[in-house]
């Protein structure tokens, strides 16, 4: 058994841009979340995230001035097709005041801070090293997520 | 090696459990679980190729649009593997330009973004086909997580 081309996007539509999966169940199918709200993006450091980890302060950046971005779950927010979702938008984190940091991990969660829920993680393709003066981004298309 | 490819050149196919990917007389063999990474790495690639022609963000969604309508075979009902062996060993893509930029060890490969898309397709399409030769009914959830110092990228995009 596995998921066609046309599911794998209902999914990464639900889950990043809030829109139903439809056909589950009902016509209806996987309904949105009442309140769409939005992933906040976070940056991590070293090998401190695995699957196991739930806490998104897991090895997260501590640089000065880092805070986690919000990215909405929207239309607006993320494009999703042939299985692929990517950001809309840059995703800029703050003009680091510190290094240096060295920056291995990006994560997904619930919260803008605090523990929240890791929810998703990944590797970077390549590590960043965060030196007073640096500003991070994820540039548009710079973070594709993709279910095969 | 290092040359530039017209899409006609080149292309991705199943043969069990490993796709073929050629360019030219050139051939790569690869698993299907590289394939996909390959693909998911080109077509980040290529989307950050084309905002260098000022490709608007969802103009690529019309060359990947046709992938709904090749439906992918059949999975086979229990898992085997045919034992044919991946020839490459470390991969990379980038870009430069409107270019995307192949490396599949020594070789170098240099495809316009529009052929790239292409490109894409074709090698996702094929590594599912592998996929479900090789009985295969997992999931993979790939991620592309590129991180850059603002001021670099915008260095590189007023560069071009």
């Amino acid at each position: 058994m596995t998921a066609t081309n046309l599911f794998e996007d209902d999914i990464l539509d639900l889950i990043f841009t809030n829109v139903a999966a439809p056909n589950v169940g009902d016509v209806g199918g996987l309904l949105p979340s009442a309140t769409a709200g939005s992933w906040f993006i976070s940056l991590h450091t070293g090998a401190g995230v695995t699957d196991t980890s739930t806490l998104q302060t897991a090895s997260e950046a501590a640089y000065t001035n880092y805070a986690r971005q919000a990215v909405a779950r929207s239309l607006a927010g993320w494009t999703v097709a042939s299985g692929v979702c990517t950001n809309d938008a840059i995703i800029g984190f703050p003009n680091s005041g510190s290094g240096p940091e060295t920056e291995t991990t990006v994560g997904l969660g619930s919260a803008t801070s605090g523990a929240g829920n890791l929810q998703i993680y990944s590797a970077l393709t390549a590590n960043l090293v965060v030196n007073t003066g640096v500003t991070p981004q994820f540039a548009i298309s710079a973070l594709a997520i993709s279910v095969d | 090696m290092s040359e530039l490819f017209r899409q006609r050149q080149c292309g991705a196919t199943q043969r069990c459990d490993v796709v073929d990917l050629k360019f030219g007389s050139y051939n790569a063999v690869l698993y299907y679980q590289t394939a996909f990474r390959l693909a998911s790495a080109i077509l980040q690639a290529a989307k950050l190729a084309g905002r260098h022609e000022g490709v608007e963000l969802r103009k690529w969604l019309d060359f990947v649009k046709t992938e709904h309508f090749n439906p992918v075979k059949p999975t086979h009902f229990e898992y085997r593997r045919s034992g044919v062996t991946s020839n490459v060993h470390a991969w990379e893509v980038a870009w430069e330009g409107s270019l995307v930029v192949i490396k599949l060890d020594d070789t170098t490969i240099k495809l316009h973004f529009g052929d790239a898309f292409e490109l894409y397709t074709m090698l996702r399409l094929a590594g599912k086909d592998a996929k479900g030769w090789a009985g295969d009914t997992s999931r993979y959830w790939n991620t592309r997580a590129t991180l850059t110092d603002a001021e670099a990228d915008d260095k590189i995009l007023y560069a071009h």
